[in-house]
């Protein structure tokens, strides 16, 4: 580990040790298995508070078919102002074998099933990570296709994933929080949006 | 409490569909669904866990399908999906029918008592759909039918917390009780009651209510809320209603209490409090014969009752992937590295091709990759069995297709298709008079069509790239460029060496424009810079006219042409993304200048390589007023004559050379010898292939 790698059967560990953690929060991952593979999941609804984002991720194109309205109106439904929009994050990590690692994908849709799209995605993260997502390079992002799932997903590319770690895992390897993933998801995750609850670093 | 406000009202849900969903349909349309429009089973499922915000959300995955069940600690719903053939049948579907359809099956559930024991039978929907497969557009609408009763539900008081009503070790024993129970299931069930048992809360199974309430006890009753709304229940509660009004109304006299069960957990802490306590009024439907009123079809994004709509063709169509996929890595080029960088001057550059040799090939390649979406080749040639292996956009199969090979202009374009379906690329196959190569009268019509297609693309083009066989070859299109002030990329292969250079951009309404003296330390203005013909002292002439077949072709090194392209093109995007655009004056990198008006870098006039020392230069050079192709006088008398003037071009030896003045010049240098023709030579008798 001390260069930054880990092998297959060291992730799998780690990914069981990750699901378990997570378990006591409020967003458990899942732990699922392809091919005898393991990878974990989870799917993460977010609230879009501000207007202009929700303007962004709005599809209004539903305007292009005229329908006739249901005529009865219906006043037991609660007429309370109450449409935020919400978009759903979907992260997976999945091991890749040829850098020893393991790999972010990641997908945001809209309540229609549209993506959103990086730009807009990006312009929700908070301002103080920008800057980081500005001048990390670990945090190159590509498209490329959901290795099980054979759809396109958005990658946090692994090339630099090592190098990070290296760094990261000699600085705590003294540290009881020793889970490898939890380590890389705290720092490169915030970029994606992906922030890991606290409960999850620690051992009890 | 006015008779009006008390009316119990309830927050709806919002489906939420994931892309999972959509491609999961799409497959299963394509493999097995064909035309069958008959109703096919879905499995959606709802939370009761969401803190205050978020929409109550009905959600869809990949697994909608299959019948896995919902995920941990989640609710199932059962749903019926229509998936509708024509945009018309969608259309034209019967939105109240299908309502009905489906409210008289949870109808006869209720009043069967079969929703008692399997209470997910309340908790249905309709799904119209049409998917539009070629073009990657969905088109859908849900509906979540509600049985109305004949007057609606009331709050006998305003809705109050459970933390209100129940003391902290109540709650916490409810959770216990809430987890044992649903944990006891084999899935989690979103209706079920609470039973007060000698000072304990027993959380049970909704088919034992009657029992407890014939034994005197009081009844609750909860169900999974997926509202997150501080004052109102969530939508299940609705069908729930006309369930407990139906079978126990009496018993319960016409008063229900209700537990809206929300159960967040986080940081390790289960909160329950926050679940809203409601008492309803409620009256008998047993009486009721027919089947009652149905309500539910979903708003859509903009609060109206309407279907509603998502183009996926971003995430699902191979060749917009493909698009999408190239925008992206350009862009991140930008975000991360190059905030400047200008992508959209690029992507729109319409580049004209000159030759679909290995340098057409080459930079055809360069310039899709740097997001270039309109290419236009022009070649006369077949793609030949020598070609393959140095020009990259062709493959054996290419050269004996039909007789002599295809068209290399027309093979090239669709090459470039196949490498990227999202390019606009063309071939045109037209020859190139040149200067010194006589055009006959038969084929003089051939020759005068030629030119007004080259023209005409010229016209429709930004930037030109001169990548011929021939020197002479080269000529019409600089001239024609320069007449019409386009961008030209010229490149040149010897043996070992080679030449990339943008021509000067020069404006010809000023008098004298060449003339002006700019001074010897300042770099020289675009609209100053020479182009490939003005280091010559002779005209253009039939430069293969009386050589063998080796120095026709010349021969170079197979890396060069690749090193040439790619200069070729990172020198015309260099320039696109400089200030100045055409106008840029040329870097020549002698005193590690820093070009701070462009983000890439220096934008030099001419780039030379000695592939055989491994090394480059970057000169520039002055526009020659007695130049053939660029001086004023031949653009002006291109723009004056038209085709007669270029046809005695073609035809007439000496014409160029008189008309600029190069045989006078000639005449008055005695000695030619003292010209100092060094690299010069070497460039201007310089061929590609
Ligand atoms: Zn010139």
């Amino acid at each position: 580990m001390s260069l930054g790698v880990i092998s297959e059967e060291e992730c799998f560990g780690f990914m069981e040790d990750f699901v378990q953690r997570s378990k006591k929060s409020s967003e458990p991952w899942d732990l699922m298995e392809h091919g005898g593979k393991l990878y974990i999941y989870l799917k993460s609804w977010k609230v879009l508070s501000n207007q202009k984002d929700h303007s962004k991720v709005s599809d209004n194109s539903s305007d292009r078919i005229s329908e006739p309205v249901e005529t009865e109106t219906d006043h037991t439904i609660c007429s309370d102002e109450f449409s935020n929009a919400c978009i759903l994050f979907e992260y997976y990590v999945i091991y890749s074998e040829s850098y020893s690692v393991p790999v972010l994908y990641f997908n945001v849709y809209n309540s229609n099933g549209g993506l959103v799209s990086l730009s807009d995605v990006w312009d929700l993260v908070p301002a103080h990570y920008k800057e980081r997502l500005e001048e990390n390079r670990w945090t190159f992002i590509t498209q490329s296709e959901h290795p099980y799932l054979g759809r396109p997903y958005y990658q946090l590319h692994p090339c630099h994933t090592a190098t990070l770690m290296k760094d990261v895992t000699s600085m705590t390897s003294s540290n009881a929080c020793s889970n490898y993933l939890l380590s890389w998801l705290s720092a490169v995750g915030p970029v994606v949006l992906l922030s890991l609850p606290l409960t999850l670093a620690s051992d009890t | 409490m006015t008779q009006e406000s008390n009316v119990l009202q309830f927050v709806p849900f919002n489906s939420f569909l994931d892309g999972g969903f959509w491609h999961k349909l799409s497959d299963n349309k394509l493999n097995h669904y064909g035309l069958d429009e008959s109703i096919k089973p879905l499995t959606a499922w709802y939370y009761n866990g969401d803190s205050t915000g978020m929409p109550c959300r009905m959600n869809l995955e990949y697994t909608a399908f299959d019948n896995v069940g919902p995920p941990a600690r989640c609710f199932r719903a059962h749903g019926n999906l229509y998936n509708k053939n024509t945009l018309d049948s969608f259309k034209e579907a019967d939105k109240k029918q299908l309502l009905e359809e489906l409210g008289s099956e949870i109808w006869k559930a209720v009043t069967t008592g079969s929703a008692i024991t399997d209470p997910s039978k309340l908790s249905q929907f309709v799904l119209l759909a049409f998917a539009d497969l070629k073009k990657y557009h969905y088109y859908f609408w849900f509906a979540f039918p509600a049985i109305c009763p004949k007057t609606d539900f009331t709050l006998v008081k305003k809705p109050s917390k459970l933390s209100d009503k129940f003391s902290t070790e109540q709650i916490s024993q409810l959770i216990d009780s809430y987890n044992n129970f649903q944990n006891s299931l084999k899935e989690y069930v979103g209706y079920f009651i609470i039973v007060e048992d000698t000072n304990t809360l027993i959380i049970d199974q909704l088919e034992n209510t009657q029992k407890y309430l014939d034994d005197g006890k009081k009844v609750l009753f909860g169900f999974a809320d997926p509202s997150t709304v501080e004052s109102h229940p969530g939508w299940p509660l609705r069908n729930y209603l006309s369930l407990i009004s139906y079978h126990w109304c009496k018993q319960l006299n016409n008063k229900v209490d209700i537990i809206c069960f929300r159960y967040v957990s986080q940081a390790g802490i289960h909160n329950i409090g926050h679940s809203l306590y409601l008492t309803v009024n409620i009256s008998t439907m047993s009486d009721i014969q027919d089947i009652p009123k149905c309500v539910g079809w979903e708003k859509n994004e903009r609060q109206k009752l309407g279907p509603r709509f998502v183009n996926l063709s971003s995430s699902m169509d191979p060749s917009r992937l493909a698009e999408s996929a190239v925008d992206l890595n350009l862009k991140l080029m930008r975000w991360r590295l190059l905030p400047e960088l200008d992508l959209d001057v690029i992507s729109q550059t319409k580049c004209l091709l000159l030759g679909a040799g290995t340098l057409g090939c080459n930079v055809a390649r360069c310039l899709l990759g740097w997001g270039v979406r309109n290419i236009t080749f022009i070649d006369n040639g077949r793609v030949s069995y020598s070609n393959p292996v140095r020009q990259t956009l062709f493959v054996f199969n290419d050269c004996k297709e039909t007789a002599g090979g295809l068209l290399k202009a027309e093979a090239a374009a669709d090459s470039l298709k196949k490498i990227f379906p999202g390019v606009n690329a063309t071939g045109v196959n037209i020859s190139i008079p040149m200067p010194g190569h006589t055009i006959t009268d038969g084929a003089i019509k051939q020759t005068k069509d030629d030119i007004e297609t080259l023209e005409k693309l010229v016209s429709a083009h930004d930037a030109i790239f001169l990548l011929l066989d021939t020197r002479e070859s080269r000529w019409l299109p600089t001239l024609m460029a320069a007449s019409k002030q386009k961008t030209v990329i010229c490149a040149a292969l010897g043996f070992d060496t080679f030449l990339v250079m943008r021509h000067g951009n020069q404006s010809y309404t000023d008098t004298g424009t060449s003339n002006v003296n700019i001074p010897l330390s300042q770099p020289i203005p675009g609209n100053h810079l020479g182009c490939y013909f003005c280091n010559d002292v002779v005209a253009p002439g039939d430069s293969t006219r009386d050589r063998t077949l080796d120095q026709q072709c010349t021969v170079s090194r197979p890396g060069m042409s690749f090193i040439a392209s790619a200069l070729a093109v990172e020198l015309l995007v260099s320039l696109l993304q400089h200030k100045d655009k055409q106008t840029a004056p040329a870097d020549t990198g002698v005193n590690d200048e820093i070009n701070t008006e462009c983000s890439l870098g220096l934008v030099p006039h001419q780039i030379r390589g000695f592939l055989s020392r491994y090394q480059q230069i970057m000169p520039a050079s002055r526009a020659f007023d007695k130049c053939t192709a660029c001086s004023k006088t031949v653009v002006q008398a291109y723009k004056d004559g038209g085709i007669e003037f270029l046809l005695k071009a073609f035809n007439e030896p000496h014409y160029l050379e008189d008309l600029t003045g190069l045989t006078l010049m000639h005449q008055e240098t005695a000695d030619a010898e003292v010209w100092d023709f060094d690299d010069e030579e070497e460039f201007s008798s310089m061929d590609t292939q």
